[in-house]
Parts: structure tokens; sequence; C-alpha cells
């Protein structure tokens, strides 16, 4: 391909093509290509007129880029996506360039009527203009609705038949800047959140010759066979080759019980495995199935709208009649309609509708920048009014990498480095961080694990149970191993154990239906956990609980030394979302926060439920609140931006009925005129919108909780 | 019947309808379709090039600012050593 180079310096190059000669998602692809060339920092393309502008850091990358752009065959090149910050510039080019346009009409249309055209011409296009919003009224009026169209319309409509084209005009387009930038702060957040949604999943399990070696998702092919298991996210879309499982597909169907699925069956990307194992074939791989019903979540979801937002709205409705009625009222007494029709500028509900909408689009999109992804302005409000937080313990209270702390041999034939290898051999595959904790300390210690195991039966929050070198092999907790497993378990060795043990957590390994040793995990709190409590209690939160599997021994030290109010040790899966249940019928608004696939039930009951960075996918999957961060603070942080949200949606509802309520009964006056209520209360509504823009949290605020 | 060939309301509502009958007739012939899209296609090809034209200049303009900033850091960064330099020279003095 021919180009032209019209600029070369200080590193930068830009170089043309001419017009049509690529598309812009060509240009995307372009995009991409010459950021994977190192020592490209930046790469952009302009598809009006042929385009690239690149940035290098050294002559040889520049080298490279222009040979890459010689060599293009734009025939054969195909479409890419764009990244996320182009499509961030494209939305704000896209605000800017319909702002610009509507601004400028504006401008020339009312110089021309007022200087060179007749007003006759004034008339026939504001009526023209008018025809939309008069039959979106007269739609509302036959369905027996009285609504903010109606009023618009009626608004619109009066001022044109008393002559007034300036007032109709100017109302007509403020409601099209309001509906601009309402579509602007949903483009905005819908991007932001769509981004963070997506399926993230750096590495794989590709199944080859009988083996499974792990990948980089990136190196997928169609085709390629992939195994996924009990707690993991399905990274692709594909079918069933092997194995069966329990998904949850509630992102994609809003179902919320999962769905058994076995061979032969089709399976969706970012879909949960809540049970079993798969090993499927890889038929699609982009996540484009996932990112629209993200977006149609986002853009539909009545269920998940804040409560207020949808009382806003019928609160708006309702005041349409109280609208009329003041006018009619306002007619019968002064007899004067210019009087009457001032009162029917001013309507209270037009701001409701587009202020609050505005003020939890922008909130979610400013969450999300903050690193804190709540799926929908209802989680916010809730977040807002909860008095008691469940924290689940290993994982969320206590550090994300617990340390192995001892390896205790209790069989002669098994020494501690033998234990260790077979208990990392078996935990291995498994996403929870007391399997990763054994398997690094192996890795550490460089104890080789070869896959010595046959299949391996997970069961979540219990222990694996498999065959190691044709031994029956069982780990997991005591739970699991004495009572599940019957392992027996003598009065000496038990006393011995408990001593041994203390207050770290233990794994207990079984071979051929003996115990052989046990793992101890000294898993100490995170160092922010107490601080945390601290701050959740200044900002309102009355009870702090933890729920945990674990011994009574080793949860009572955690809360004596985090300062938590009550505690419930040796809970089992099951046990964690009665509980939060249980604490529901006490009249508490409850905040889960977990991490473990076990905790996925818990996390559904909660009223708002949070997990942090690191948690399993599941977890992340089913909660209302995902921080993509490994600090706890971000609860304190969420919870401040929640009540400052409720605290900012109120103020708004009271500078609305006030302003508005004092420009009608200046109307009524008769101190302002018709057209002055108009454009106050139109003015007034767009800068309140304007400023529902703003950041939530003040600046100071954010750095303050950044700071500590 | 023949009087009401006088009234002009009538010619004006024949002459209508005449011009109606045949501007269809124009209007769905080939050579005007023809016409049209030919038209049509050669303005949004000088929309395209007014487009392109426009990219051209504000991407100009962008590269000429992108110059002068660097120009400005420049002479920002050799008025800082003058300044230096004078200080060290005043303090050796």
């Amino acid at each position: 391909m021919n180009f032209k180079i019209v600029c070369d310096e200080l590193n930068r190059l830009r170089l043309r093509f001419g017009k049509y000669a690529f598309s812009k998602e060509q240009g995307y692809s372009i995009t991409n290509l010459l950021m994977e060339i190192e020592g490209i920092t930046m790469a952009q393309t302009n598809t009006a007129n042929g385009s690239v502008l690149f940035a290098y850091e050294s002559a040889a990358s520049k080298t490279e880029a222009l040979k890459l752009l010689s060599g293009l065959n734009l025939l054969e090149l195909e479409d890419g996506v764009a990244s996320d910050e182009v499509k961030r510039a494209e939305i704000e080019t896209a605000f800017r360039q319909k702002l610009s346009k509507m601004c400028l009409k504006q401008a020339i249309t009312k110089t021309a009527f007022s200087f060179i055209l007749p007003g006759s011409f004034h008339a026939g296009y504001v009526g023209i203009k008018s025809i939309p919003y008069l039959r979106s009224g007269m739609r509302c009026m036959r369905k027996g609705r009285i609504s903010v169209e109606v009023l618009d319309a009626t608004a619109i409509g009066s001022s044109l038949c008393t002559g007034q084209h300036d007032t109709s005009s100017s109302i007509m387009f403020l409601l099209s800047l309001s509906e601009l930038l309402l579509e602007y702060s949903n483009a905005r957040a819908k991007n932001a959140l769509a981004g963070s949604l997506a399926i993230n999943i750096d590495k794989v399990w590709l199944v080859r010759d009988g083996e499974e070696i792990q990948i980089p998702t990136k190196d997928l092919c169609i085709g390629d066979v992939i195994r996924v298991r009990t707690g993991s996210m399905i990274p692709v879309d594909g079918t069933i080759v092997d194995g069966d499982a329990l998904i949850n597909e509630a992102m994609m169907t809003g179902e919320p019980l999962s769905v058994h699925k076995n061979e032969g069956s089709t399976v969706f990307a970012g879909t949960v495995i809540e049970e079993g194992d798969i090993t499927l074939s890889v038929r699609e791989l982009s996540n484009s199935s996932r990112i629209s019903k993200i977006i149609q979540m986002i853009d539909t979801g009545e269920e998940n709208k804040a409560a207020i937002q949808g009382n806003a709205e019928k609160l708006a409705d309702r005041i349409v009649p109280v609208s009329f009625g003041l006018f009619f009222a306002t007619l019968a007494f002064t007899g004067n309609f210019t009087r009457a029709l001032s009162v029917l500028m001013v309507d209270f509900s037009c701001a409701i509708k587009l202020t609050t909408p505005l003020v939890i689009i922008t909130a979610l999109r400013e969450a999300t920048q903050n690193q804190v992804l709540v799926k929908g302005g209802k989680y916010l409000e809730l977040l807002s009014k909860v008095d008691t937080v469940v924290f689940d313990k290993t994982g969320t209270l206590t550090k994300a990498v617990p340390k192995i702390s001892k390896v205790i041999s209790v069989s002669d034939a098994y020494t501690e480095d033998t234990i260790l290898t077979i208990a990392a051999c078996l935990e291995e595959h498994f996403p929870h961080s007391v399997a990763s904790a054994i398997v690094a300390h192996a890795v550490e210690k460089d104890l080789v694990h070869p896959e010595n195991h046959e299949k391996v039966e997970y069961i979540v929050a219990h222990g694996i149970a498999s065959s190691y070198q044709g031994h029956r092999a069982v780990i997991g907790s005591k739970h699991f191993v004495f009572e599940d497993e019957n392992i027996p378990l003598d009065e000496a060795t038990n006393t011995y154990l408990t001593d041994a043990i203390g207050s770290d957590s233990a794994v207990y390994l079984a071979i051929d239906n003996e115990l052989v040793g046990v793992v101890c995990i000294n898993d100490p709190p995170r160092d922010d956990a107490k601080e945390t409590i601290e701050a959740l209690r200044k900002e309102g939160i009355q009870e702090i609980i933890m729920i945990t599997g674990d011994g009574e021994a080793v949860a009572k030290h955690i809360c004596d030394e985090l300062g938590i109010d009550r505690y419930f040790a040796s809970v089992l899966p099951d046990g964690k979302s009665s509980l939060v249940q249980s604490l529901k019928e006490e009249g508490k608004t409850i905040l889960m926060v977990g991490d473990g696939i076990n905790d996925a039930p818990a996390l559904s009951m909660a009223h708002v439920s949070a997990t942090l960075k690191g948690s399993s996918d599941i977890a992340r999957e089913v909660s209302d609140i995902a921080i993509h961060n490994e600090s706890l603070l971000q609860l304190v942080y969420a919870r401040k931006f929640s009540t400052a949200l409720m605290n900012k949606i109120s103020n708004n509802y009271n500078f609305i009925v006030g302003f508005n309520s004092m420009l009608i009964l200046l109307g009524m006056g008769g101190v302002i005129s018709s057209s002055t209520s108009a454009w106050l209360h139109n003015v007034s509504t767009l800068s309140l919108a304007g400023l529902s823009t703003r950041p939530t949290l003040k600046s100071e605020e954010v750095i303050e909780h950044e700071t500590t | 019947m023949l009087d009401c060939f006088k009234k002009d309301c009538v010619w004006c509502f024949l002459g209508g309808a005449v011009a109606g009958i045949l501007g269809a007739k124009v209007a769905k012939s080939k050579k005007t379709r023809t016409a049209v899209v030919k038209t049509v296609a050669k303005g949004l090809m000088a929309k395209d090039t007014v487009e392109a034209t426009v990219a051209d200049l504000r991407e100009d303009v962008e590269d000429l600012y992108e110059s002068a900033k660097d120009e400005a850091k420049k002479a920002k960064a050799c008025d800082c050593e003058c300044d230096c330099e004078e200080i060290e020279e005043v303090e050796e003095a």
C-alpha cells in the first residue's frame, strides 16, 4: 500500500494512505498491529483521510512499523476491535460533535428567523420540529397516561398556539440537550462497566494427547480442547466433549438456578461451573455474546435499577396531573392564559426523571474507575442502608495467600515431604487459596509432584478424594476426612494434633483409610482488616460478624485480634446461607463479603454482597459488588460512596422542588412571564443535569481514602 | 357545465392533477433515477472530500502544536540553564 509521510518529528510519525484506504474496523486492526511492535508507544488511525499516527522510541521500531504498513494488504486485513481507550475517545468525540452541531443549528436558526426570514417561516419550522413531541404526548394520552411527555407536548403546543415560537423552540432545544447528556452518560457507563465485566482469564488448561498443559488464553484456537473445573469461569464458547457439570448461566439467560450440561451441550463464555468438570471443544473465541448481554443488563436492567430511581420516575409521572391542576386553577382565578401557561412551563417531573438516572449512571461509572464494580444502582442504594457486615474468614479477612506453617506426619510410612508432595499433587487444579498455598510451598521446597493421581473428585469447601499411585487418598477439612470419609482417629492422636496445630488451620491427609499427616496453614489477617472494621463502624455499621468453616480456636483468635462482634465457627457451606437468612429475619440489612465457591449461596442470600480481587469466578459472578483491589478498605470507600450518592440524590430532589415551586409561585403572581419561567426552569434543569455528572465523592475524600 | 371551466380554481385543480401525474411519471423513469443516484453519489463524495480536507487540516495543526510545545519546552529549559549559570557566577564572585 502506498502512503505519504507528512510529519516525522519528535519521535512521532504521521503518514496518509488517502481517503477510502481502510474502514474504521480495519483502522482498529492497524492500531492493534502497530501496538504489538516493541517500541511503539501510541498508535491512532483516521478513516476520513486514511492517516496513521504512531509514536516510537527508537529508529528500529520506526522501521519495523513502516515495514508493516508498506506490506499491508487491506483486502485481506481483518476487522479489529477498538481498545477501551479508543472507545472512550470515540464516545467523547461523538458527544462533542453532536453538541456542537445542535448548538450551531440553534444559533443559526435563531439568527435567521430573527433577522432574515419572515415570521411565518419560523412558525412553520418550529411547527414541524414539534411534531415528534406532540405525537409522543398524544400517544401517552391515548393510553390513558398523563405523563411527562403529555406535559412537554402541552407546553410546546400552547407556546406555538400563543405565537411564542422562541419559547417552544428553546424548550425543544433543552429537551434534546437533556437527551444527549443522558445518552452520553449512558454510553460512558456502559463502556466502563462492560470493560470491567468482560472475561479476563489469562490462562487455560489445554488438553493435548491426554495431558493437561496451561497456556495463555490468547493462544487458544478454534477446535482446541480445554478442561474447566468446579468454581472456574468458562473462558470461551464451546461444546462439551466429556464430563458434565452444573453451570450458572445467570449472566446469559437470567436464570438464577444452575443448569445441568453434559456431552454435546453448548456452553457460553462467562458462565461459571458450580459443580463438576468438563472438557470442551472451543467453538468461538470472542466474547461478544457476553458483552452484548452485559450491555443489555445495563440498559434494560429494571431489576437492578435503584428503587429510588424507580420511585422518582413514578413520582415524576404522578406530579404531572398536579401541574395541569395548577394550570387550570391559575386560569380560573386570574383569567390570564399567559400567566397560567407560565405554571405549565415549570414541571418537577422533567428534572426528576433526568437527573436521578444521570446521577446513578455517573456514580456507577465513577465507582468502576475507582476499582469498585457495582452491578446496578439498586446495590448502591442497599449498601447505604446496610447495618450489619458478615465476613467470610479465609481469603477475605485473612490474607489472600495463606502460608504453610508446618507439616505434621502421624505415620511412619510417610515423611513430611512426601505428605506435602501428595497434597500438592491433589490440590494443584483447584481454585482455592489454601490449595495454592500448598502447591506454592511444595514448589519452594523443590518437591516435584507429577500427575500421579487419577480422576479427582472435588467436594466444594470440604476436600478432595482421589487415588494416588493406586491408593485411595482423601485430603480436606476435619469434618470431611473424619465424618464424611469415616477415617478413624484415636483419642491420643487427636489430643496430640490439637496441641500441635494450635491456632493454625489444618488440612488432613488420609491414604488407604488411615490418617497419615496434617498440613498446617497459618492464615494471618490482612494488614488492613482491623482498620477496615474500625472505619466501617465509623460509617454507621452496627455489627460485624465473621463466618468460617474453620475451628473454634482459629475463629476466636481472629475475632479477638480484629475486634469482631460475633463469629460462627465450623460452619458448613449450606450453613453460611442459612445464617445469613436468619440474620435477615432478625431485621438486619446485610452486606456479605466472601471469596470462595462455598460463599456463593451466602452471597446470593444477603441484601447486598461484595467480593475482593482474587475471589473465585463464581463468587465474583454472584456478588453485587466486585472490588478489583485486594485492599479491604475499598469496602469503606464503597460504603462512603453509596451514602454520598443517596445524599446527592436527596439534595437534587430538594433543589428541584424548592426552585420550581418558587418559579410556579412567581409565574402565578405574574412576576415573571411564561417564556422567562420556561427559560429559568430549563436552564436550572440542565445545570442540575450537568452537576449530576460531576464526581460523587469530592477529590479530597478520594485522596484521603487512598492514603489511609 | 362549460361555465365551470371559467372558474380559476377548476383550472388550478386540473393543472395540479396533470402536473402531479406527469411528475409521477418523470420521477419513476429510469433517467430520473439515474440522475438522482449520480447527484446523491457526487454529493456523498463531496462530503467525504470535505471531511478528508478538514481531517488533514486538523492533523496539520496538531503536528504544528506538538512542534511548538517542544520548542517552548526547549526554550524554557534553556532559560533555566542560563539562570542557573548566572546564580553560580554570582556565588563564585
